[in-house]
């Protein structure tokens, strides 16, 4: 039998909109195996960000169940679900989404730090050095370009050795070069460091850097989208 | 080009926005109104407070004046006349004493003579009544009824005569004096006001030191400390002249400038108050003015739409500040003042009423703090792009255009380096979760450090004035004026030390007195001073270099004219030796810089000199003997080593012209077979052991009240000396009597400092609420970002409780800094009668509690509102 880093069953989400009800996840069933890079492609709406949330503990199902590292997300408190993300989650967003108070550094260590977790300094270093932000360490989030910001973010979300990071359009407020750029790295970083990789995107050229493209349409995995890239 | 006018179509904006948000437009109306209520409150309270002070002074000095000279020579006149920066002055001359009645032989009773000015001007603003008129014949009096009844003339009104032995520069008279005119009021009233003819018939002259007084009132309001210096040295004083300004005078300037702080610090909590509220609002709506620019609408129209917006909003906060200011001027303080038992009579009691400077101030500062406090949303409104508003995030990602930059604050500083990096840089300190959330919490209040400076002035404003208020309750609450030596809760004088003749100066605390003082249960000690009466007689080193410096000090003729008499017959030169405990002892000693040696002054090997005002140094007598005589007998005779001298003029019995000669009391009566008492000190048992735990929380709800007990106590020792056979022949002094003087004297001053300290913890508090409020509003997505990447719940809340913790330490120290210097200058400038500083620690520790609570709950309140809320909407970028 396989084993699945991430297993979803029967996801639904959905939202009250006055009188109507949006479908946003309508009985979505995903698998991602460990190590896996892993693209999800759909229109604006479609859901992706939704499934991405509902596998990261960020928002909780109308049904359904989500399994990530042989734990599912069910009746965890909120204390519980952002203990998981520390531990189990590492995020990459679209807005870099780095604290502006702290330095790199700081931020690449800050979910190990509140986890009370010994920093492996030797491992945050060669992840500095992979993504070329040694030069960096010190500098503050806003006096980096996009680019060396989602590095940083990347760094941030490896360092705490997570059971799977979450990138939600990495390269979306980046241009061509960079986003490249960002992605090149994030895959040799992910590959460097045995990491498991869900990405969403709506660009067909990224996705094809992934192993395997998954395609969401309202609410639902298209049929026979489940290809390997 | 035609001009298009659109201020139609963006007053209408304006005010459908405002309408459009409601709960929002409400908040920023209801800031202006708190906003120009609180500074027209603080003003009004300013304003009466400074003029409560005034008064408080002003009966405290018994007259409306700034200063007062003793002695005052025709050139010195005619220099008053002359300075321009004299408004008036008044003169007064003492012209003898009321020496004895057939009720009392020690009525204490002076005879004043005071000009029209005096009279007419200077005093009738600390009088409460007078009736008839000020005396023109030689026998006529105005009298005060406490003045009659120590003369033991109680109950005469005007109309009748009494006659009394008084004593006019060393000889006494009879004569029958009739009552023209009684008053009462605040200031001296153990006096007889008498007419120009009846001084004049005395021959003192008002360059007497002790007789002649002027009284000053200057043109300027505010009398510096160089305007003081200045007259003084214009006056040119002989040597025995002092010039005294009255505390007002002489604190008037830093009164004033008190107040001005108080208004300024409102003012900047005002400012602070609106700015944030309409910041937030134009931070909140960034994406509506790049609509509108989107859409066409030209910077300088969005700049009209948010001040035409300001418009409204300042003109309905400043009319409902104003009108609720009003309100409560006229009606509710008035009312309070009324119902905190002042009475309003012609001692100049204040009313605190509508004051149209005060209102026009108000429309001002509020009009220019709503001006100012909107420029800055304003331009942020203007400055953003159309794009980066419609991608605005709050505290999200670092923006480029100079609008959002205005928001954020962040691209335009640099930041120092990481203390936490090691000398090659390579490695950090680890810290942990709790260190991590303390400096996370830290950046938070160091990242706008003028806001959270402010934030953390506007809290120490009102911890300040509370500080101080509680300060000036505490220590000049009336129980702590006491004058009484070594803090006795009385003092009874032996009055027949008055008499000329000496032996009528005899013991009226006699054994069976003393026995029964000693049988009142309340009474914990009784301190009796005694003194037997000496001759020093002349020898060339200390005697003669004491009577020459005193010559030169007191007398108006020189030393030679009388050193033959001196030496000759030393006794016509009486002095006296006091004999004091162990405790009295101590208690001049430490006011000495070389302490004298306690062994040997107690075994009489030496002694103690009062310097009398005498321009001696205490190295230039230290250590020279000086003896004395027993007062007709020459045998008798003592040598003392001086060991100091002593400003303190308690231990003085009789003042003579050769030194008072303080040794123990063992030495005294080791001395002379039979000392007297002349005075003895009383205190009670101590209070607080006696108190029940609710009278002493009635005492610090409602200020302090004697006990039962100490009131019985009071009257017991009053009752023993009133069945005594000398029972006219003493006076006391008591704190409980003092205590009620200065009650009096206080009037509301205190309650209405209580209402301007609450008023600026209301201004604080709220300007802390909305900057915290604000702070979470802007870093929601921040938030969010902490928790999506793992911080729990927990944590955040902990971040924020320090934070608050943060903010309340700063107001703290803030408030240990300088609003305990503000408080000790205060302080000082009121502490008319030399009440020790003393912060109170229970209202302190009380005050910092509840700012705690205030800061750590807020924190708690807002997590409350956010710790529903989705992440998801915050930490991603709307598309």
């Amino acid at each position: 039998m396989e084993s699945w880093i991430v297993e979803t069953k029967g996801l639904k989400k959905y939202y009250k909109l006055g009188d109507n009800t949006v479908k946003a996840l309508d009985g979505v069933d995903f698998r991602v195996r460990e190590q896996e890079f892993v693209a999800i492609i759909g229109k604006s709406g479609s859901g992706k960000s939704t499934l991405l949330h509902m596998v990261g503990g960020l928002d909780t199902p109308t049904e359904g169940e989500v399994i990530v590292a042989g734990r599912s997300l069910n009746g965890l408190t909120k204390e519980e679900l952002a203990i998981f993300r520390r531990r189990k989650v590492g995020f990459i967003f679209q807005n870099y989404n780095l604290v502006p108070e702290l330095n790199i550094y700081e931020n690449i260590v800050l979910p190990i730090e509140l986890d009370g977790k010994r920093i492996d300094h030797s491992f945050v270093e060669g992840l500095l050095d992979v993504l070329k932000l040694t030069e960096k360490r010190e500098a503050y989030p806003g006096n980096l370009s996009g680019g060396q910001q989602q590095r940083a973010a990347i760094a941030r979300a490896i360092a705490s050795k997570p059971a799977i990071i979450l990138a939600d359009e990495p390269t979306g407020n980046l241009d061509t070069a960079s986003g490249h750029d960002v992605l090149g790295l994030l895959k040799t970083v992910a590959k460097q460091f045995q990491q498991t990789i869900v990405l969403i995107t709506h660009d067909q050229d990224i996705a094809q850097l992934a192993d395997r493209i998954v395609c969401i349409e309202d609410g639902k995995i298209r049929k026979g989208s489940d290809l390997h890239a | 080009m035609l001009r298009n006018n659109n201020m139609q179509v963006i007053a209408r904006m304006a005010g459908r926005s405002l309408r459009s948000h409601r709960q929002r437009s409400f908040t920023m109306i209801l800031a202006v109104l708190l906003s120009s209520f609180m500074l027209f409150s603080v003003m009004t309270v300013g304003t009466t407070y400074f003029k409560m002070h005034r008064l408080e002074n002003l009966r405290m000095s018994g007259g409306d004046f700034d200063a007062i000279m003793y002695g005052v020579t025709r050139e010195q006149k005619k220099n008053c006349e002359e300075n321009p920066d004299i408004r008036t002055f008044g003169v007064s001359a003492m012209s003898g004493y009321i020496e004895e009645t057939e009720f009392d032989s020690t009525p204490n009773v002076s005879l004043c003579w005071a000009d029209d000015i005096w009279w007419n001007e200077i005093m009738a603003p600390a009088r409460e009544w007078v009736k008839g008129d000020y005396p023109k014949e030689v026998n006529e009096v105005m009298v005060t009824e406490y003045a009659l009844e120590k003369c033991g003339f109680q109950g005469l009104g005007i109309g009748d005569e009494f006659s009394a032995v008084y004593g006019v520069r060393g000889e006494k008279q009879e004569m029958t004096f009739r009552i023209c005119g009684i008053w009462d009021g605040y200031g001296d009233k153990s006096m007889f006001f008498v007419s120009e003819k009846f001084y004049q018939k005395t021959g003192y002259e008002l360059s007497d030191v002790a007789s002649g007084r002027i009284c000053l009132k200057f043109e300027k309001k505010l009398i510096t400390q160089k305007m003081q210096d200045a007259f003084i040295e214009s006056m040119n004083l002989g040597k025995q002249q002092r010039v005294l300004f009255t505390m007002d005078s002489a604190f008037s300037v830093r009164i004033l400038c008190g107040i001005a702080g108080l208004v300024l610090v409102t003012c900047l909590c005002a400012y602070l108050l609106i700015y944030n509220i309409l910041y937030l609002s134009v931070a909140g709506n960034i994406r509506y003015y790049g609509l509108l620019q989107t859409i066409g609408m030209t910077g300088r129209q969005i700049r009209q739409l948010v001040r035409r917006q300001m418009l409204l909003i300042g003109g309905m906060g400043l009319s409902g500040g104003v009108l609720l200011g009003g309100g409560v001027s006229f009606f509710v303080v008035p009312s309070v003042v009324k119902a905190l038992g002042v009475h309003l009579g012609k001692g100049g009691e204040i009313t605190v009423a509508f004051h149209p400077g005060i209102l026009a101030l108000t429309v001002l500062i509020t009009a220019v703090t709503v001006c100012v406090a909107g420029r800055k949303p304003a331009k942020m409104a203007v400055a953003c792009s159309p794009v980066e508003a419609l991608g605005y995030r709050p505290a999200a990602s670092a923006p480029s255009s100079p609008g959002l930059r205005f928001l954020t604050g962040r691209n335009t500083r640099v930041r120092k380096k990481s203390k936490r990096c090691n000398r090659s840089g390579n490695v950090m300190r680890q810290v942990s979760p709790a260190g991590r959330i303390r400096r996370m919490a830290m950046e938070q209040i160091t990242k706008d450090k003028k806001k959270s400076g402010i934030v953390m002035l506007s809290l120490a404003a009102a911890m300040s004035v509370f500080l101080c208020m509680a300060t000036l309750l505490a220590s000049q609450a009336a129980r702590e004026y006491n004058s009484i030596y070594r803090d006795f809760d009385m003092v009874i004088k032996n009055d027949t030390l008055q008499k000329e003749n000496k032996e009528e100066r005899v013991q009226i605390f006699g054994g069976e007195v003393m026995e029964k003082l000693n049988e009142i249960d309340g009474i914990e000690e009784i301190n009796p001073l005694i003194y037997t009466e000496i001759t020093v007689p002349w020898e060339p080193v200390f005697a003669d270099q004491w009577m020459r410096e005193f010559y030169d000090m007191w007398m108006n003729i020189p030393y030679e004219d009388d050193i033959e008499e001196y030496k000759e017959f030393p006794e016509n030169f009486g002095s006296s030796l006091v004999g004091i405990s162990k405790a009295d002892f101590e208690a001049l000693n430490e006011m000495l810089e070389q302490p004298a040696d306690e062994e040997d002054f107690l075994s009489g090997k030496t002694c103690l000199l009062y310097q009398n005002g005498l321009d001696l140094e205490n190295g230039e007598v230290k250590g020279e003997n000086v003896t004395c005589t027993e007062y007709g007998n020459q045998e008798n005779a003592r040598t003392f080593e001086i060991a100091g001298l002593v400003d303190d003029n308690t231990y003085t019995a009789l003042l003579g012209y050769p030194p008072t000669i303080i040794v123990s009391r063992q030495a005294v009566e080791s001395f002379a077979d039979e000392p007297v008492i002349f005075k003895m000190g009383v205190r009670y048992k101590e209070e607080k052991s006696r108190q029940s735990i609710r009278e002493r929380i009635l005492q610090t709800v409602n200020g302090y009240q004697p006990s039962k007990e100490y009131k019985e106590t009071e009257s017991a020792v009053l009752g023993v000396m009133e069945g005594c056979p000398y029972s006219r022949d003493y006076s006391y002094e008591s704190r409980m009597k003092t205590m009620e003087e200065v009650k009096r004297a206080q009037g509301n001053m205190m309650e209405i400092g209580i209402g301007a300290a609450f008023i600026l913890a209301l201004i604080g508090v709220m300007n802390y609420i909305n900057t915290f409020l604000g702070n979470i509003q802007n870093r929601r997505a921040e938030i969010a970002i902490l928790e999506s990447i793992g911080m729990t719940g927990r944590q955040v809340k902990r971040m924020l409780l320090t934070e608050g913790l943060m903010y309340a330490a700063g107001a703290w120290a803030v408030t240990a800094v300088c609003g305990t210097a503000v408080t000790y200058l205060i302080y000082q400038s009121m502490n008319y009668m030399g009440a020790g500083f003393m912060i109170p620690v229970l209202p302190v520790a009380g005050m910092m509690i509840l700012s705690g609570v205030i800061c750590v709950s807020i924190p708690a309140a807002a997590y409350h509102m956010i710790e529903k809320e989705g992440i998801v909407e915050y930490i991603v970028m709307p598309c």
